[in-house]
């Protein structure tokens, strides 16, 4: 059984400000977790809280500045939609580069491509360029066709919210079923109610750091809490301004 | 080395080819169109128009080959050197090789190449220059520039997303070497004192090899190639290191830019 932990994680950003001038900037500041084989745990916050840049260290795509990320659960991957897509190929091709992309050898991707065909539920349209898509369509394309990888690590971020209701619930179903099996992923999104059906814990990130973990019911409770009283500041200031 | 890099690399290059095609009315027909044409203003203004353009026999066809090749390695070394920026979405959710971005655009540029080498080869033989078996060693030619561009390719890669203003200086140093590279002239003609600039240059020797075998239907001058090679696999090998080194170092730079 392998897990992952990370620890006092932080990543800075340096931005340039004029010719030479730099400003630095924490995008993570220690944060702090323990993922064991098989969990579903959930990243939320506002955006630009931290949750993106968690999931490029997890990956692999960035280094920690500060602290460190033990992992010995195996390859991570992130799931992510239309990566690398090409507007003038057909949906069969961007399927292939999308595989070929995760890491497969082509032959592995072909293997699926049948199943990739039936999950997008393009039919003919599968083989037409993917610029004559809807963004419904292309949606599903992405889903259909990063859904058949299948790493120890499985990074997802706002993944299924493409397409319309009917294909947002089945994508929802197909990732429950896949999620039951003893793969270990992580879970970003503000979409809350999504986040409930799928994960068991995880934790809320507010400016690069925890602002609470545990079990997601917790979580998300007060990471709603936190936004209302946001909205309800919000509108005060609006009115304040008015007045 | 690891083979699905490999089927990346073709597939990307055959999806690039194919956007290109795809974006105008007669599509691939524009790479054979490309090196007619320009062949074509070429042999309008030197050939038949400007006349009294040095001593160089054939000279059409000395100044031809001398494009040819030296398109071939600035186009490939330009493109390239915006790589790994130009991927930007791939690099900042992918930990991905990233030599496979300069790789992708060479091998495209390079199937481009082969059409126009093609047709300037039909040129050649087309206004009498003589056919012999030296042309069996240009392949091999071939393979020692495509060596050099890969290095100088891959090292400028390595740099730019770091130095992004090196992007704009490389532009100016290609055009400054074009007319280092005796493509206008023999280098022969030049000032001896300068002599030594062409000696050292990589393109003048390739130049100069595709001429002996093409025009003078001689063996090119192997040993200086063989230096060129080594240099390019020199390059080669300091460009993926420093890929590789650098590798987590790119998402952040082009994250911040």
């Amino acid at each position: 059984m392998g897990d992952l932990i990370a620890e006092n994680v932080s990543v800075r950003y340096s931005l340039r400000k004029g010719v030479f001038a730099r400003r630095d900037k924490w995008a993570l500041r220690n944060v702090s977790f323990r993922l064991e084989q098989g969990d579903s745990f959930a990243v939320i916050g506002r955006n630009g809280s931290g949750k993106s840049t968690l999931l490029r260290v997890l990956s692999g795509v960035f280094s920690p500045d500060e602290g460190k990320v033990v992992n010995t659960l195996g390859a991570a991957s992130l799931l992510t939609i239309n990566l690398g897509f090409v507007q003038h190929l057909s949906g069969r091709e961007n399927a292939i580069m999308a595989g070929l992309l995760q890491g497969k050898r082509r032959r592995e991707v072909l293997s699926n491509i049948d199943a990739i065909k039936e999950l997008s539920g393009l039919g003919d349209a599968f083989e037409d360029p993917i610029a004559s898509y809807s963004t419904g369509m292309t949606g599903r394309l992405g889903f259909a066709a990063s859904f058949y990888n299948d790493p120890a690590l499985l990074l997802i971020d706002e993944a299924f919210s493409a397409g319309d209701d009917e294909f947002r619930q089945k994508a929802t179903e197909l990732m429950s079923e896949k999620l039951k099996s003893d793969m270990t992923f992580v879970f970003v999104s503000h979409a809350i109610g999504q986040v409930r059906q799928l994960c068991r814990r995880g934790i809320w990130l507010e400016d690069g750091q925890i602002a609470a973990e545990g079990d997601v019911d917790t979580i998300a409770s007060a990471y709603q809490a936190s936004q209302r009283k946001r909205a309800e500041q919000r509108r005060e200031a609006i009115a304040g301004k008015a007045g | 080395m690891k083979k699905n890099l490999w089927e990346l690399i073709w597939f990307r290059a055959y999806a690039d080819l194919k956007s290109e095609a795809s974006r105008t009315y007669v599509g691939i027909l524009w790479w054979i169109l490309d090196p007619v044409m320009q062949m074509g203003i070429f042999y309008l203004v030197f050939g038949v128009g400007l006349r009294g353009t040095g001593r160089t026999e054939n000279f059409v066809q000395f100044l031809l080959i001398g494009i040819i090749i030296w398109r071939w390695f600035a186009t490939s070394v330009n493109f390239s050197s915006g790589a790994i920026m130009q991927n930007r979405n791939l690099v900042l959710r992918l930990d991905i090789d990233k030599w496979v971005f300069p790789a992708t655009l060479i091998l495209g540029n390079a199937f481009k190449f082969l059409i126009a080498y093609a047709i300037l080869i039909g040129f050649l033989m087309f206004s009498g220059m003589p056919l012999t078996l030296h042309y069996l060693e240009l392949p091999l030619v071939l393979v020692v520039q495509l060596t050099f561009i890969c290095g100088m390719a891959f090292v400028l890669a390595a740099l730019v997303p770091l130095l992004p203003d090196l992007k704009n200086v490389i532009a100016h140093l290609l055009q400054l070497t074009f007319f280092l590279s005796g493509i206008f002239y023999e280098v022969d003609d030049m000032p001896e004192k300068f002599q030594w600039i062409f000696e050292i240059n990589p393109m003048v020797l390739l130049i100069q090899a595709n001429r002996a075998v093409m025009l003078e239907g001689q063996s090119p001058d192997w040993l200086p190639l063989a230096v060129v090679f080594g240099i390019g696999l020199v390059l080669v090998w300091a460009g993926v290191a420093l890929m590789r080194s650098l590798n987590v170092v790119y998402a952040k730079a082009l994250q911040a830019a």
